[in-house]
């Protein structure tokens, strides 16, 4: 099995009942590449998977699996706060176990013993965290392309 | 393998995902849908990997899931 650090830039609008919410996410998660199956272990933030049998279709089940889980906090939420709130939960509900691992994998990139050509690489010491930000009044200095995915070196 | 597992564990389908619930730590998302033996068996294992390592109950669910 190989397993490869990744880190991702997400950019999502959610709506909720009476709010519009931004959420800027800077996160990490460990790929698993297994007899030619792929599956997405989510770190920060924790607690879901990805499965695809490529690269690309893994990647892109993990961003649609990602924003599902925010519709869902949405759904669940009967205020801005209570919204922002699930999400910072979501965010740092995470395995500390598997953090480990997602360092440990970095050390291997770092060494070279591992490699990823269908990735570009981007710092693993990179700022993470995610923020919720409330849409009062919208406006074009909202809009924030997102940095996409990319091996944590 | 949850009752098993995870004796006080607890599950909520919300919109997109079934949320698994285990003591007072955040949930764990399962995609929605029909469980148990699937075609693509191969692929879904990664969802079930991921919780079993998220809950920390790998010995267990070994005595349980023999596709482990």
């Amino acid at each position: 099995m190989k397993n490869y650090p990744i880190i991702f830039g997400f950019r999502d609008l959610v709506q909720g009942e009476g709010y519009l919410a931004g959420v800027a996410v800077e996160g990490r998660a460990l790929v698993h590449e297994e007899e030619g199956s792929y599956w997405i272990e989510a770190v920060h933030p924790g607690g879901f998977s990805a499965v695809g049998n490529s690269p690309a279709a893994v990647l892109e089940d993990f961003r649609r699996s990602y924003r599902e889980i925010l519709f869902d906090i949405a759904t669940e939420a009967s205020s801005f706060a209570e919204f922002e709130q699930g999400v910072e939960r979501f965010y740092y509900g995470a395995s500390e176990r598997v953090f480990s691992e997602w360092q440990a994998a970095v050390e291997d990139v770092r060494a070279g013993r591992t490699d990823a050509d269908w990735l570009g690489k981007r710092s693993a010491d990179s700022p993470s965290g995610i923020r919720v930000q409330r849409i009062q009044e919208p406006s074009t200095s909202n809009n924030e392309v997102e940095e996409g995915t990319a091996v944590a070196a | 393998m949850l009752d098993a597992c995870v004796p006080d564990w607890r599950m909520k389908d919300k919109t997109h995902k079934r949320w698994i619930y285990a003591g007072d730590r955040e949930a764990y998302k399962l995609p929605r849908g029909p469980h148990g033996k699937r075609q693509r068996y191969s692929i879904e294992i990664g969802h079930v990997k991921g919780m079993i390592r998220y809950f920390d109950i790998e010995d267990c669910a070994k005595k349980h899931l023999r596709q482990l």
